[in-house]
């Protein structure tokens, strides 16, 4: 050991008068981070018990959470000044062969020159650049890119100071391109002795996936004038040696072209061009619009539900769904200064994500209540909303069902990033707190080092679950083909009747989990969920997300699909809601609401695009539909136009009479009536569904006299169709949106609407000001 | 002695799982992020002339310890700066150089402020150096008894450290906010979520 690097600390002693008080205190504190062994921890346990000490408890307990987050900031992504540190492995490396036998010890000593390494095979190619861009990436997805002239890169601290990259591609201006990928360092400086001076600049990446040198590009022939964005990226594509970016941005231009879309600078993947001639080549920056548009997120488009006339289409049928990932997933994008792409902005998943203050049901009636209301559009004056809320049972952790919870988790390679297998674990450790002795936790891993990594444990077992957990790594070789029949048979085995068996998928986006099949994936799925396995899918990180499919694996196995972004968003999903994701209180969750003619001269149903069913598949019961947990509210709104109102008339048909209005269907009281909301359900065990129906007269009422559940659901709804540039967003705009949230905030327990008015203000910087 | 081979693998793991890490951590002390770099680079380099059996266990701790006497080194060094022992323990933040490259120069960072997380390293980041060197290594995932071995206090001084480090923490609105939220989930509190 070197003895300078570990003298003695001076201030090594304890110089300071320590409070008995605070000293016990902190003996609290140890405890509730786990730092106290032995005869000290049984000590302090045991004054905790005095029945006293409720209120150090909740210290314990709120120090234990505290804690939990203080844990994961060291995963969750800051970004990490990286200047250099390509030269920090570089040194270690020439310490190691310098400390190889053979090699005398003094080696060691001193600094080992910063100089070029790595993928020497570059060399040559890399000679040839005259201009290197750098594509980095901050945490929230904006792409920066820096360009810097040969003249200003005699340095290479100067051209990139952050270099968390993930694919970055070497653009130059004028007379050579290379993109390289995988996750890699840049940095190095310019040998004096290159072929050009400065401006040589070594992208190198340690991860097998670095392409072959024979693959990368010849450097391109002269081209004086800075090409425009989209000739970069396309060039950028298909002659750069990188098929993962390469093909990406294909995909990419392909999708633009099928819909049509003109290419505009801010929707180009490149946007951004350099400055006047003189700077041209000297240093500027690009903005990826869109990084998420390059890569491989995908999203399933949809029409929203027009307005329909309740004299021909008396009946809205849909299937609850209490997903929430698409809230998740457009934060993501707001906070990273993008908008979201529309077809990612679910209405029905943006307002189920916050919770409403409906009333909850008897305890022993049905395992849910349902809560009518209507008021005012504040969108279209003359048009009123109907708000439907339901709310399950809410089930205590104390009381919930034994648990067997199976966690199948992605390992592969990109589960590497901060935000995707590191949050994973950190999720899994906030839900092991939450075990209760009859709980058994599996977990199985698959695309990576696959197989069955901790076997059924008992949840009291929590050191021996968290010690599996924090060996889970990313990477490894690629065998896993078990995947999710292992997952399955694990569940199966240890199957709790009456108890909540679920296996729960943790990945960014690679569903190969060793069925390729789609048809037989689902058809897998669905047969377990009908045995009583129902499936939980869980979205981690970006740039990789299968959001369509993994919504319909979900929603086949009778799960929940939700994107976690944040050791909050872990919390909220798998702490808080525990009991709701996997305790199904009931399920095939059937809504029907019939609108009176006399009363309503049109309606529309906001979101549940997907959702939809036929009217005949109401009542029956082999249909499947969603599923509700305890403790889970579903929100639904419907806007609608009062038949005093009109709708104004139809168009006049060639090919067909219209049948003759026959507003006034029936007569007596039921005529005053609004509508009828119809409500299916299945107990969880059950195959026979029960009916509920629920009459509504609509009693007027003012949009400012309505509860703060219907405005603020009603501002959500506007902000989704103002993200989706819908047609029927009427007079909506983001100061009314957050005027609206603003005053409904409620109580707002875990300050999740205060968050939504944050995304609101982020919202202003990316929509058109036609909006704003 | 063991085969190079073993040895390179241990260094390279070494350096893969705590680099960045590492370079937070000195980054903090040191507020630059190329001095940062050259105390983390000093601190790895060294290991390699370490026997794996000779630091069993320990190689960790011994990396922050080697990394952070370094980053007093530079800090002397630099003549701007006693060195973080030489300042009064508790006195003011521990960032007291120029303002180092940190997250609120990014405007992208600015937004996702919001966010919990950054909330809570932004008040890290206004605690006492010492507390917030405490949590920080707390963070990393040491132990209080390898915080006591980097930092040179005892392990008692550890503990009094990261309670007030805490506590600090724990009084601010924002997180009494989230903890009041999230404790109602604690089985040993008990009401779910109401």
């Amino acid at each position: 050991m070197n003895a300078d690097d570990t003298r003695p600390d001076p201030r090594a002693v304890d110089h300071e008068a320590i409070d008995p008080r605070e000293r016990e205190a902190s003996l609290l504190t140890a405890l509730a981070l786990g730092e106290l062994s032995g005869d000290e921890r049984e000590a302090v346990a045991t004054r905790l018990q005095a029945a006293d000490a409720a209120d150090t408890r909740r210290q314990v307990e709120e120090v234990r959470a505290l804690a939990t987050v203080l844990r994961g900031i060291a995963a969750d992504g800051q970004p990490t000044p990286v200047t250099g540190t390509a030269s920090i492995r570089e040194a270690v490396e020439a310490a190691l062969a310098a400390a190889a036998p053979g090699a005398p010890p003094e080696a060691r000593g001193g600094w080992p020159a910063r100089r070029l390494t790595g993928l020497l095979a570059c060399g040559a190619l890399v000679a040839s650049l005259a201009l290197v861009m750098v594509v980095d990436r901050s945490r929230e997805g904006r792409e920066v890119a820096r360009v810097s002239a040969p003249a200003r890169s005699d340095r290479l601290a100067e051209v990139t100071e952050v270099a968390e990259v993930e694919d970055f591609a070497v653009v130059t201006g004028g007379e050579a391109q290379v993109t390289a990928g995988g996750s890699g360092y840049v940095a190095a400086p310019a040998p004096a002795s290159g072929p050009h001076p400065g401006g040589v600049t070594l992208l190198y990446d340690p991860r097998p996936t670095s392409p072959d040198p024979q693959d990368m590009p010849a450097a391109m022939s002269d081209e004086a004038a800075p090409p425009l964005p989209v000739e970069v990226a396309r060039r950028a594509g298909t002659v750069a040696g990188l098929p993962g970016l390469r093909g990406a941005i294909e995909r990419e231009f392909v999708r633009e072209a099928e819909a049509g879309k003109q290419l505009d600078l801010n929707r180009a993947p490149f946007a951004g061009r350099p400055g006047p001639a003189a700077d041209a080549l000297s240093s500027f920056e690009l903005r990826l619009h869109s990084r998420e548009s390059l890569v491989r997120e995908r999203y399933a488009q949809f029409v929203e539900n027009p307005f329909e006339d309740p004299a021909t289409a008396p009946l809205s049928t849909f299937s609850i769904d209490v997903d929430t990932a698409s809230y998740t997933i457009l934060r993501r994008f707001l906070t990273g200064g993008q908008r979201p792409p529309p077809d990612a902005v679910r209405l029905e998943e943006m307002l189920n994500y916050f919770r409403y203050a409906d009333p909850a049901p008897a305890a022993d009636g049905d395992p849910f209540a349902v809560r009518l209301e209507t008021a005012d559009c504040p969108w279209r004056p003359g048009h009123r909303l109907l708000r439907v809320g339901i709310k399950g049972r809410e089930i205590e952790a104390a009381t919930r069902p034994a648990g067997n919870l199976v966690f199948l988790v992605d390992v592969s390679g990109s589960m590497a990033d901060p935000d995707k297998l590191p949050l994973v674990k950190q999720a899994l450790t906030l839900l092991v707190d939450q075990l209760r002795e009859e709980d058994r936790v599996s977990i199985v891993t698959y695309a990576g080092d696959a197989g069955l990594k901790l076997p059924a444990t008992g949840g009291h077992r929590a050191a021996e679950i968290r010690a599996v957990i924090d060996q889970l790594g990313a990477g490894g070789s690629t065998h896993g083909s078990a995947g999710i029949e292992l997952a399955y048979d694990e569940a199966r085995k240890h199957f709790i009747a009456g108890g909540v068996n679920r296996v729960i998928l943790c990945t960014d986006g690679d569903l190969n989990v060793g069925i390729t099949d789609d048809g037989q994936l689902v058809k897998l799925i669905r047969q377990r969920a009908a045995e009583g396995t129902f499936l939980t899918v869980l979205g981690f990180g970006r740039g990789n997300l299968q959001d369509e499919k993994m919504e319909k694996l979900a929603d086949n196995g009778n799960g929940l699909y939700a994107y976690v972004d944040s050791v909050r968003e872990a919390r909220k999903v798998l702490v808080e809601q525990l009991t709701g994701s996997t305790v199904t209180i009931a399920k095939d969750v059937k809504i029907q609401v019939e609108f009176n003619p006399a009363q309503v001269a049109s309606y529309r149903l906001l979101g549940y695009e997907n959702r939809v069913l036929a009217a005949r598949d109401f009542a029956d019961d082999t249909r499947d539909a969603g599923e509700i947990g305890a403790g889970h509210g579903v929100t639904a709104l419907y806007e609608w136009v009062p038949a005093a109102a009109g709708g104004g008339p139809l168009p006049e048909l060639k090919y067909q009479s219209r049948p003759a209005p026959s507003r006034p269907a029936v007569a007596g009281p039921a005529s005053r009536e609004l509508l009828t909301l119809k409500l299916r359900f299945k107990e969880p065990a059950g195959s026979e569904s029960v009916l509920r129906e629920i009459p509504l007269v609509d009693a007027g009422g003012s949009f400012e006299s309505a509860s703060d559940d219907l405005r603020f659901a009603a501002a959500v709804a506007a902000f989704g169709m103002l993200l989706r540039s819908s047609d029927h967003a009427g007079t909506a705009t983001l100061p009314l949106v957050a005027r609206i949230a603003g005053d409904a905030l409620g109580t707002d327990p875990g300050g999740l609407r205060a968050e939504f008015l944050d995304l609101v203000r982020a919202a202003a910087a990316v929509l058109p000001p036609a909006h704003q | 002695m063991d085969p190079p081979g073993d040895r390179q693998r241990w260094v390279l793991g070494l350096v893969a799982t705590h680099e960045r890490a590492l370079l937070r951590y000195a980054t903090r002390l040191l507020g630059d992020a190329d001095r940062a770099c050259d105390a983390v680079q000093h601190a790895f380099v060294e290991l390699c002339a370490q026997s794996p059996a000779a630091l069993d266990g320990k190689a960790v701790p011994w990396l922050y310890r080697v990394c952070r006497n370094r980053a007093i080194d530079l800090l002397r060094q630099a003549g701007r700066e006693r060195g973080l022992d030489e300042v009064h323990p508790e006195a003011g933040p521990m960032r007291t150089t120029a303002e180092p490259v940190t997250r609120e120069a990014d405007p992208a960072a600015r937004v996702e402020s919001a966010d919990l997380v950054g909330h809570l390293r932004a008040l890290i980041a206004k605690l006492p150096r010492l507390q917030a060197e405490t949590l920080d290594l707390w963070s990393a995932g040491l132990s209080y008894r390898e915080i006591a071995t980097v930092t040179g206090k005892t392990e008692g001084h550890v503990r009094v450290l990261a309670h007030r480090g805490l506590s600090t923490l724990r009084a601010h609105p924002l997180i009494r906010d989230l903890l009041a939220s999230s404790i109602t989930v604690s089985p040993a509190t008990v009401e779910v979520h109401r």
